[in-house]
Formats: structure tokens, C-alpha cells, sequence
């Protein structure tokens, strides 16, 4: 690893004599350009992949298709900076995630950038603006975890299903929920998350009918306004 | 100069011969939804508005209806993230065709994308990477947006971003790769004095320097921004309140450089709106100084 400041000092120095300079067939330059961008986003997006090229750069140069000497020039010198680059990547899909699950993210409080960062480091998201797709898959694993309550559980569903009717994603959906969607915002909201809502099972519908705004129907009892 | 030149087309011409001719839009705002109703209160100081493309995306009717809301009421320019104008493998035709759409939708005076790319080997990183100074990655952008001006025929503006690292086999510095790009391609600067001041303070180069040798008669729109300190390394977060590094090159470049517009980005710990909105009228206080507008 190098610091920002001492990788920049290596760049004034001489290019490595694979780099494919201007005088090269501008065919074969290109080409070269495009292995390399092809390398950083698969180091960029896959903490693995970063993991295994420090400790074995000759196998996944192979693996990404690059020489060895294109590997060294890539991630040696750049390491800090591409584990620099995949924090912020973490960071932002984080936000989004935020962004998508609010009402989750308000209860879970920083236990959700803990559980996320865990999802992440283990989930390569290959699609960088799939937000939807990753915070979906995020709260599927959460929701699927023995230690998950119910209504946790449920307030997942309800979000990911929303979010996805307010991206356009899907033109209608139902959702049966054990708990009614008025009395999980409450929850989520609450102060006192440890008390859980009172079960009332509900079927949520959503429609978006031609082309106009996404409307929701709850088919359940709501728990009294206080 | 490179080996190869990509020769600029008529169309590349004509969408980018019209800088001189565009309209003066003062001080605005990046647009996000979280200040939309503060937004329509502080109309008279907001200048214009500059809608980050890949927020529409999803093309809802609620989307499309909020950009319709907002072209109402404000000058808009359209700001791309996710072109890839940097990619050796070309562009993204679908993101192409969707920000054609976008752009004839809105029918902004300009729009704007970075010097950087996102995309590679099927992978869609979601961020925008640092190109290497090298003559094969500006032949790649000249590639990408003369392709980009056959379909969208409007100015294009290319924005200088921050890198954490540069990368090796550079040929060039920074300041000479913009200035080489903006000079085949005939596009107007979106300059970000943010990420300016990060990159100066990052890689241990002169901001002065960096602005003697860029065509600033080329600027067209202005960036401005506050980011963090993470250990001895400035981080572009759109997060903070705008540092006084930053407003003072801002003012030079106001001072220099013929712009028509800056733009207050705020994208993370969204503060009050009046904090915004005060930025803001600072920006346009700047400008009019300057005489710009």
C-alpha cells in the first residue's frame, strides 16, 4: 500500500515499458485502455477480487485478462487509491439504500449502516446504479435472518414493495403483511422500538393504471389514530 | 499532440460553436428533491436550476411530471453521470438515447458531463473513475463525444472530476489532458472549482498554475462545493458547507473567465435550505461583482 501523496511522486516517474504509448498503433492503445478500465471496475466493485490481488497478482491478472506487468503498474501503485475508491462506492450505496428503505434505516439507526456494510463487502454489485436491486437484495437477506422480528420483517417488505411502485418498476403488486402499514410506520418512528405493533393482518394493493400516479389500498384494520 | 486526431465533425461543431451564444443564468442550484417545496419559496435567488439526469431515470409519470414542474419555474441544464464519456469501448447507447430524450425534453441551453468514466468490461461501477493522462483516453473521450453531438445536438460542457490516485503511465498532467480534450473536441468547461481545490491539495499542484493552462475562455458553468478531510486527504462529498479555499478560486474564475452560471452542489447532510439559499446568493453577489452578470 502507498499513500495518495507517494503515488502521486510514482507517476512523474517514466511509464512502465508495457504502458502503450502514442507512437503505438492508436488500435492497440485503445485495446490497452480498455483492459485497464475493464481491471479497475472488477477491483473497484469486488473486495475479493482486491483481496487475492494483493496476495497473488500473477492469477488474477490472468483472471482479468491483463500481463502481470499491467497488473503491477495497475493495482500496485493505485492500491490506496482503489480501496479508496471502493469505500466511497460502499458509502454511496449505503445512501441509496438509505434513501430507498427510510423507514428502516430511521429504526435500525446505525445498526443499518453496520448490517449494510456487511451485505456489501460480500455483494458485488456489478449494475452501480441498481440501487433498487441492491437495497432489495440487501433487505431479502435481512429479512430472512432467524433474528429478524416480525415486524422488522414486514416493514422490509412493505418498503422494497413501495419503492418499487414509486420507481415504476412493477405496474401493480399485492402484499399480504401481518401487521397493518399504519401501525409499522408508527413503530418505525417510535422512541420506544422495543414495544411491537399489535398484529392485524392486512393486504396491501398497489396500482398504477395507465400511465398515471401509483395509488395504495390497505385491506385491514388500522390501529386507532392516537 | 496524439498520434491520431478523431476529426471533429459538423455536428460536434455546430452543437459546440454556440458557447459564445449562450444564455447567462447567474447563480443556481443543484436540483434535489429533499428542498423541492423550499425551492418554489426562494425562487427569486435561485438563478437557475441544474437536474442531475440520472434522477429521472425511472421515467414515472410523477418523475416526469416533477421535470415539467420545475421547467415551469426555472431555467434548466441537464448534468449526465453516467455516460462514460471516458470508456475505451464507447458509450452506453441506451443512456444515450435516454439523455437525448431527457435533453429534448427539457430543452436546456446546454448540458454537461465529466471527464471520467463509469463503465467498463460489463461492469457499471456507479462512480466516476479517473481517466490516465495519456493520449489513448483522450482519444477515447474525442471518440465518445463526437458520438454523443450526433445525438444530442445541443452545447456540450465537460466537467473536470476529482481522483483519489492518478494513474500510471500518465503522459500528460491533469491541467494539459483537460486543456487537449476540450481543445479537439470543441466543448465548453463545466469547471469545478471543488474538485479543483481537492485535486490541488491531494496531488500537490498549484491551483494557479492548473487555471493558466486550461482554456479558461472555454468555461461555460461553474461548480462549487464543501467536502472532508479524511486523514491528509481532501474527499469530494458534496457534503459541507463551501470552504473558503473554494469561494475564493471561485472568485477568480468569476474574475477570468467568461461564465454563465455556477452551481451550489449539495448532495449529503442536506443543511437548512436558508443555509443553501445563502451560498447561493453569495455566488450571485460574486458574480455580479465580477460583471458577469
Amino acid at each position: 500500500m502507498v499513500t495518495i501523496k507517494e503515488a502521486h511522486r510514482q507517476r512523474t516517474s517514466p511509464p512502465p515499458p508495457t504502458a502503450t504509448s502514442a507512437s503505438d498503433a492508436p488500435g492497440a492503445a485503445q485495446e490497452s485502455l480498455a483492459r485497464q478500465q475493464s481491471a479497475l471496475a472488477r477491483l473497484f466493485v469486488d473486495s475479493d477480487l482486491r483481496i487475492r490481488a494483493e496476495r497473488d497478482p500473477a492469477s488474477v491478472a490472468a483472471e482479468l485478462g491483463i500481463s502481470p506487468d499491467e497488473m503491477q503498474a495497475i493495482a500496485h501503485p493505485a492500491a490506496d487509491g482503489i480501496a479508496r475508491f471502493a469505500q466511497s462506492l460502499r458509502h454511496k450505496r449505503l445512501s441509496a439504500a438509505r434513501r430507498i428503505l427510510p423507514l428502516t434505516a430511521q429504526h435500525m439507526g446505525a445498526r443499518f449502516a453496520t448490517e449494510f456494510g456487511r451485505y456489501a463487502a460480500a455483494a458485488v454489485l456489478r449494475d452501480g446504479h441498481d440501487y433498487l436491486g441492491d437495497a432489495s437484495a440487501f433487505a431479502a437477506g435481512l429479512a430472512a435472518r432467524r433474528d429478524t422480528s416480525a415486524p422488522l420483517r414486514a416493514l422490509l417488505r412493505y418498503e422494497v414493495a413501495m419503492a418499487q411502485m414509486r420507481l415504476g418498476v412493477k405496474k401493480w403488486q399485492v402484499l399480504p403483511l401481518a401487521f397493518h402499514p399504519r401501525a409499522l410506520i408508527a413503530w418505525s418512528q417510535s422512541s420506544d422500538a422495543a414495544l411491537p405493533p399489535r398484529r392485524s393482518p392486512t393486504l396491501v394493493f398497489w396500482l398504477r393504471y395507465r400511465g398515471g400516479r401509483a395509488r395504495e389500498w390497505r385491506f385491514g384494520r388500522a390501529p386507532h389514530r392516537s | 499532440m496524439s498520434g491520431i486526431q478523431t476529426p471533429t465533425s459538423v455536428e460536434a461543431r455546430s452543437a459546440n460553436a454556440a458557447l459564445a451564444g449562450l444564455p447567462v443564468l447567474g447563480a443556481g442550484l443543484g436540483y434535489r428533491a429533499e428542498f423541492r417545496a423550499d425551492l418554489f419559496r426562494a425562487r427569486d435567488d435561485i438563478g437557475f436550476l441544474e437536474v442531475t439526469a440520472d434522477h429521472f431515470a425511472h421515467g414515472t409519470p410523477e418523475s416526469l411530471a416533477e421535470l415539467e414542474l420545475l421547467r415551469q419555474h426555472f431555467p434548466l441544464v441537464i448534468h449526465g453521470l453516467n455516460l462514460s464519456l471516458g470508456s475505451a469501448e464507447g458509450l452506453n447507447e441506451s443512456y444515450l438515447d435516454f439523455l437525448g430524450g431527457l435533453v429534448e425534453r427539457v430543452d436546456p441551453p446546454w448540458w454537461s458531463e465529466h471527464i471520467a468514466f463509469t463503465r467498463a468490461g460489463g461492469i457499471d461501477v456507479g462512480h466516476l473513475a479517473g481517466l490516465p493522462f495519456t493520449h489513448a483516453a483522450i482519444d477515447a473521450v474525442c471518440r465518445n463525444v463526437e458520438r454523443a453531438l450526433r445525438r444530442i445536438r445541443k452545447p456540450l460542457l465537460l466537467e473536470n472530476i476529482t481522483y483519489v490516485v492518478p494513474l500510471p503511465g500518465a503522459e500528460m498532467d491533469e491541467a494539459e489532458f483537460v486543456a487537449r480534450i476540450l481543445d479537439r473536441t470543441g466543448c465548453g468547461l463545466l469547471l469545478d472549482v471543488a474538485n479543483l481545490h481537492i485535486n490541488a491539495a491531494n496531488h500537490g499542484y498549484d491551483t494557479r498554475a492548473f487555471l493558466a493552462r486550461v482554456p479558461l475562455e472555454r468555461t461555460v458553468q461553474v461548480h462549487f462545493a464543501g467536502g472532508f478531510a479524511d486523514g491528509d486527504v481532501l474527499v469530494d462529498s458534496h457534503s459541507h458547507a463551501t470552504p473558503t479555499p473554494v469561494w475564493d478560486l471561485l472568485e477568480e474564475v468569476l474574475r477570468r473567465a467568461p461564465v454563465r452560471g455556477v452551481t451550489l452542489e449539495r448532495d449529503e447532510d442536506i443543511p437548512p435550505f436558508s443555509e443553501l439559499r445563502a451560498e447561493v446568493k453569495r455566488a450571485n453577489e460574486l458574480g455580479r461583482s465580477a460583471g458577469r452578470w
